[in-house]
């Protein structure tokens, strides 16, 4: 039967049209990674920049606890890290965009809602009421995916094995409207470079590390780029490189602060240094 | 070895609602001289007509019911069933001309649709054809007829589900033309032509929630539109054989298969057969 049957288009005997949700535009977003830093940082605010945004973390590092936000997002969206059975989605919507192309394609809305798993690791039932929930949406038009994920934490809270952190285990919660851009939209994978914009609060082992906005932008061969949008009346970045977890830089208008982390330092470009 | 098997279930389909494929039957004219399936004319009050293809029988003597054999037997070697009725009245006789509005419903249920997200899922898909056939006699010995279809499909998707597959056939609102032609060569024998087009497929609504597990759901809603359906077509060349109480037609041509009662397109074009048996009572 499948052969006869295997598709059904599903139609409307009214063909009322509902407006699809927009998503963000994140390009201005973009731009301002493509814009670089605005402004110089006064050698006394150094350290206390890269303290701050240090002890914000809470912990070592809060790209990599960013990097957990991420990394619910693409769970939200390839559902990979649960047991699904046989499904893998991406591929799936990936397949429909292809075989949709040019025959029955105008534009889809996709809306992933995960129930978020809690902090109970015994915990086996869903239950977004006590756990919340992660709303990942995207869409796709004639032209294809255009790259960009949005929806929204709604107080999920979640497990993290991120032993880098120093712990066995994390209890995380995420609050609030994110997005993310990959720069290259033919995929839907995070080994892709990506913006990521968040706009809430993150809670790890009770301990506030975020309330407010934050975006990065991730190159994967290279490193993550964190934006800090009010640091002395302009933007500057800090560049976590990918091979080297211990090293920070500040990059500012006219300086390039190399930060070690383990040694509670920077030095700038004329080997000014500054500690902590 | 899956293409094979869509071919299998598109030519049994064919053998058993050919009628309905090209919408020409002349009908047996032996009896009242008027064509019947397929025109704008109608068997008379409480005729019956049985065979392979369209089953009629006259109401009223304009008024005359039809089913789709096919679509209350597939579920004997498919996993559709698609009961169906089919009303035409025949409204105006004037000179050489006949005209007729028909309308239908149609209630196709397919189970273990080829859908992903959840197993053993059933899609039901109304279809409700409101047409209209002009059929002339210009001559005692050419019988032509028109038709204009509108197809209004609608679906619900039980529990929802992502559709995967979009290759094969679609169930699709639309608009069609058809033409059919009839020539007596000799005294029991004629010649067909028949025609069908879709012209006009309307933007579609589509709205499907898949749980994949308990822990995440997938909704997927959005405007489709068949673009490859649009222009569908189908040519049939053919010939008839009939006598007081029997016709039989058989016609072969080029194109899609379209059943306008069911909604069905299947979207590969190529040859495309057909072959009606009835008799009348």
């Amino acid at each position: 039967m499948r052969g006869l049957f295997p598709f059904l288009l599903s139609v409307s005997l009214l063909a009322c049209k509902q407006p699809l949700p927009e998503p963000p535009d994140l390009t201005e977003t973009l731009q301002a990674y493509e814009e670089g830093p605005t402004v110089d940082v006064p050698i006394q605010e150094v350290a206390d920049l890269v303290v701050d945004w240090l002890d914000r973390t809470g912990v070592a590092n809060e790209l990599r606890g960013a990097g957990i936000i991420i990394e619910q997002v693409s769970t939200g969206i390839g559902l990979g890290n649960r047991d699904v059975g046989d499904l893998e989605t991406s591929e799936n919507v990936r397949e429909g965009i292809q075989i949709l192309d040019g025959r029955f394609f105008v534009e889809l809305y996709v809306e992933v809602t995960h129930v978020c798993e809690g902090h109970d690791p015994e915990a086996i039932a869903p239950d977004p009421e006590t756990n919340g929930t992660l709303n990942v949406n995207l869409r796709l038009t004639e032209s294809g995916f255009d790259g960009t994920f949005w929806g929204e934490f709604d107080t999920c809270r979640f497990r993290s094995d991120d032993v880098d952190l120093g712990l066995e285990f994390n209890e995380v919660l995420v609050d609030g409207p994110a997005g993310v851009l990959f720069l290259n939209p033919l995929g839907f994978d995070t080994e892709r470079d990506f913006l990521f914009v968040f706009d809430g609060l993150a809670i790890v082992n009770g301990v506030l590390l975020l309330d407010g906005p934050l975006d990065f932008l991730v190159q994967q061969d290279v490193g993550t780029f964190v934006r800090l949008q009010d640091a002395s009346g302009g933007q500057v970045f800090l560049f976590q490189p990918i091979d080297n977890p211990t090293m920070l830089e500040l990059r500012t208008l006219s300086e390039i602060w190399q930060c070690d982390l383990s040694l509670q330092r920077c030095l700038s470009n004329d080997g000014t240094q500054v500690s902590w | 070895m899956l293409e094979q098997r869509r071919h299998t279930g598109l030519l049994v389909i064919a053998l058993a609602l050919g009628p309905a494929s090209i919408s020409l039957d002349a009908g047996v004219q032996a009896r009242t001289a008027k064509p019947i399936i397929g025109t704008a004319y109608t068997l008379e009050a409480r005729e019956l007509q049985l065979g392979i293809g369209a089953q009629a029988y006259g109401l009223v003597d304009r008024v005359t019911m039809t089913t789709l054999l096919a679509g209350w037997i597939l579920p004997a070697f498919t996993d559709v069933f698609a009961p169906n009725l089919q009303f035409q009245y025949r409204f105006f006789d004037v000179h050489r001309w006949s005209l007729a509005l028909k309308a239908g419903a149609s209630w196709l249920r397919i189970k273990d649709a080829n859908l992903i997200g959840t197993t053993q899922q059933t899609v039901n898909v109304l279809v409700v054809p409101l047409g209209f056939r002009a059929t002339n006699r210009a001559t005692s010995l050419l019988l032509s007829t028109l038709e204009a279809t509108y197809v209004a499909a609608g679906s619900t998707l039980q529990d929802g589900a992502v559709i995967d597959d979009f290759n094969g056939a679609v169930a699709t609102s639309g608009l069609q033309f058809a033409v059919a032609l009839e020539y007596p060569v000799a005294r029991s024998f004629a010649l067909t032509l028949t025609g069908r087009v879709i012209a006009f497929v309307p933007d579609s609504e589509i709205e499907v929630t898949a749980i994949v597990d308990e822990f995440n759901q997938i909704r997927v809603r959005g405007t489709l539109t068949a673009e490859d359906v649009v222009g569908s077509y189908n040519v049939i060349a053919g010939m008839a054989f009939y006598s007081r109480l029997f016709r039989f037609r058989v016609g072969a041509g080029y194109g899609r298969f379209i059943i306008p009662e069911l909604a069905f397109v299947y979207l590969e074009t190529g040859p495309v057969i057909d072959v009606a048996a009835y008799f009348r009572f």
